[in-house]
């Protein structure tokens, strides 16, 4: 009571200080001229309407506390009630607090249109003079970036790494023989070069384009970054031949949802000395999760024809960050983590599926607060902005929730009518493996190796068989979902694609 | 994340302005002097049905809310635990410091070999354990709003290979007001005490 009590106080003090939100008036400068906007400044912050200052955009506002929509030109960015963090497409925006409402109507920290416009017209951008209280949107002012490039053939592929002196938003896009990447700033400190490795023919610098011209059109690639310092990375290597019209784009900033579930890595929990659980007659987690994934991973090359890795293929220590990074590195479109459960419980038992919890986004938002408020007030340094980095990596996962939840479900219900364990359900938690994770995600419990009977079962090979062709009737069914709602075209063989409920004898 | 680790630790008690000679760090000794009114509190343990179970308990309770934070977490980690209910942790788990910071972050540095050398365990007793302190502390006490623990001094990915660590926890608000009374795992309900209020 005296919580609840303490509570109440705190939302009704947080309902007063938005009721006294001192407003006042401002400007916009736009090529067409100025219009007013009312502002409000809070606890330092300045918040600006949604609705109007999207009009004054050129835009326009839609949606409810549970999801609001601006469309401005052809991009549109969402925000919710409660978190202060937007997006644009699949790019996160991160707004210095969360938004609020003054009778009902929603009121941004005005940083998210900054953002938004950078988006929609990197051409232009978006500043708030607090002297002549106006805000002007005017070509942007973009400082000249350091930069370097380097390139190596390693492991049958060819390394393109620009490395910059700070990280700078980019896009990349694949043309028939080349890779474009557009970065926000103009690039020093590089040169055109011709290459005589694998699979690349020139790399040219453009201003504020790095232009990489392939050997041939067959050329594929994969595209990721890393940290510290900060550097775009392209794989080349040999691939399909890249047609005209639609051409898919590598690595992260890839499109995930154009082009269907093509890559799909499954984590056999634990491993080496991390041997997970143990159950009573001796088995061990680490060895049942390897069987199920390896035979899960059988059974999906052959019906789906995808392309499915594992992030341990033996008995060694990979640590959970390094199980995501996987995923991340291969651009997989899906993950799923394999477990076995435990109980000090002996009784506990069935099968659970698990993605990530909103709590830990929001914790992670908290922390990434406290971590820019404590870089403000210090010297700052790499370490802690390269710390801020990591927190917002492992924000990633926010994006994919919902499909993860989906992804989640469908693994629970076909392990339920597989496997005839207790149905435990579809449950979220902030589970580390999962984080980081840039593509639909979940963690499945598929039995209690602390439960006697269970773990007799887990360990037989026929019923290890079950569990992963049940596993790949989820991920089959979450495909067909997936590209359906894509408009992308049905698999070629639905036999195929669609791993039978198979009797326990069917094992390979 | 080692980096990440060391930075948060920094954060933790030192850009919140605390450190262990701060006196939001209540260490075992000033905890005792405060003076000790058996209370009723609730701590939450393993049901029958797997989930967390306010279970009533009678703990000597320090009049500050910091040292309480110790005492709940002794009491629940170190045991013994109400009859039928298992200890959340390992037999062999103490508490080897609790603090409250400022900001409503309780830290609750956990140690013994098992959880120091890694303890093998399946995500649904490294859940319980770690959200049956995250729930008994911020039930009970109206100042502690998030969890972190440590194990050895240090914070850790995970204690068994699953539950993030590596940030505070936040209530589960699902099982906090599960209006469920109090439920053993059925062998043992019969030692279960039932509440007297």
């Amino acid at each position: 009571m005296k919580r609840t009590g303490s509570i109440l106080l705190m939302i009704a003090l947080a309902v007063v200080s938005v009721v006294r939100a001192q407003t006042s008036s401002a400007r916009l400068r736009t090529s067409t001229g100025e219009v007013p906007i009312t502002v409000v400044e809070q606890i330092g912050q300045l918040f600006v309407p949604a609705d109007a200052m999207s009009e004054a955009l050129g835009g326009s506002l839609t949606g409810d506390p549970q999801g609001y929509r601006v469309a401005l030109g052809a991009r549109t960015a969402g925000f919710t009630s409660g978190s202060r963090f937007g997006a644009v497409g699949d790019e996160l925006i991160e707004m210095p607090t969360a938004p609020i409402f003054i009778d009902a109507r929603p009121f941004l920290p005005w940083e998210f249109f900054r953002e938004l416009i950078f988006h929609a017209t990197p051409e232009l951008e978006l500043r708030w003079d607090p002297a002549a209280r106006l805000f002007v949107l005017a070509p942007r002012r973009l400082d000249a970036i350091p930069a370097s490039i380097s390139v190596v053939a390693l492991d049958g592929m060819t390394k393109i790494v620009i490395e910059l002196s700070r990280e700078i938003p980019y896009t990349l896009r694949r043309d028939p023989a080349a890779y474009v990447i557009q970065f926000r700033n103009p690039l020093t400190g590089t040169a055109d070069r011709g290459y005589e490795e694998p699979f690349l023919d020139r790399v040219s610098v453009q201003e504020r384009q790095v232009i990489i011209a392939l050997e041939s059109r067959d050329v594929a690639g994969d595209s990721y970054t890393l940290q510290n310092p900060f550097r775009v990375v392209i794989d080349l290597q040999k691939g399909e031949r890249v047609p005209d019209g639609q051409l898919p784009l590598p690595g992260s900033l890839r499109e995930p949802a154009s082009a269907g579930i093509r890559t799909i890595v499954l984590d056999p929990g634990h491993g080496g000395k991390e041997v997970g659980a143990v159950g009573p007659g001796g088995l061990v987690e680490k060895g049942a999760t390897l069987a199920i994934c390896r035979r899960l991973q059988s059974i999906l090359g052959s019906t789906l024809g995808v392309r499915v890795l594992l992030t341990r293929e033996d008995d060694s220590v990979v640590p959970l960050d390094e199980r995501t990074a996987l995923a991340n590195q291969y651009s997989a479109d899906l993950f799923l983590s394999v477990h076995l459960n435990a109980s000090r419980t002996p009784q506990a038992h069935g099968a659970e599926t698990y993605y990530l919890s909103l709590d830990a986004s929001d914790e992670l938002a908290r922390a990434t607060a406290e971590r820019e408020n404590a870089m403000d007030s210090s010297a700052g340094g790499a370490a802690s902005r390269s710390d801020l980095n990591l927190i917002l990596w492992d924000l990633a996962q926010q994006k994919y929730l919902k499909e993860s939840s989906r992804l989640a479900e469908l693994v629970q219900e076909e392990m339920n009518s597989a496997s005839g364990v207790e149905n435990r359900g579809v449950k979220q938690a902030p589970f580390k493996v999962l984080i980081g994770a840039t593509m639909p995600a979940a963690l499945v419990e598929v039995g209690f190796i602390s439960n006697p009977e269970e773990e007799s079962k887990l360990a037989s090979a026929e019923y290890q068989d079950v569990i992963a062709r049940a596993l790949a009737r989820a991920i089959t069914k979450f495909k067909a979902e997936h590209e359906a709602h894509l408009g992308l075209p049905a698999e070629r063989s639905t036999a195929a694609g669609t791993p039978a409920a198979a009797p326990a004898s069917g094992a390979q | 994340m080692k980096l990440r680790c060391t930075i948060f630790v920094a954060a933790v008690f030192f850009a919140t302005g605390c450190s262990r000679e701060d006196p939001a760090h209540i260490p075992p000794s000033a905890a005792q002097q405060d003076p000790m009114e058996s209370r009723r509190v609730v701590c939450f343990y393993e049901g029958g049905d797997g989930v967390l179970v306010p279970v009533p308990r009678d703990l000597p309770m320090p009049e500050s809310e910091a040292a309480a934070v110790r005492t709940i977490a002794t009491a629940l980690i170190e045991g013994p635990a109400p009859g039928g209910f298992p200890r959340p942790f390992p037999d062999d788990a103490v508490v080897r410091g609790a603090f409250l910071l400022p900001g409503g972050t309780a830290v609750i540095d956990l140690g013994g070999e098992t959880l120091q050398s890694g303890w093998n365990a399946g995500s649904h007793a490294e859940l319980t354990a770690a959200y049956a302190v995250v729930q008994s502390l911020t039930a009970n006490l109206s100042s502690v709003r998030r969890v972190q623990l440590l194990v050895g001094g240090e914070v850790v990915p995970t204690l068994a290979g699953h539950l993030d660590l590596t940030y505070p926890l936040t209530p589960r608000g699902a099982q906090r007001l599960s209006p469920r009374p109090a439920s053993p795992p059925a062998a043992a309900a019969a030692a279960v005490p039932s509440p007297s209020d």
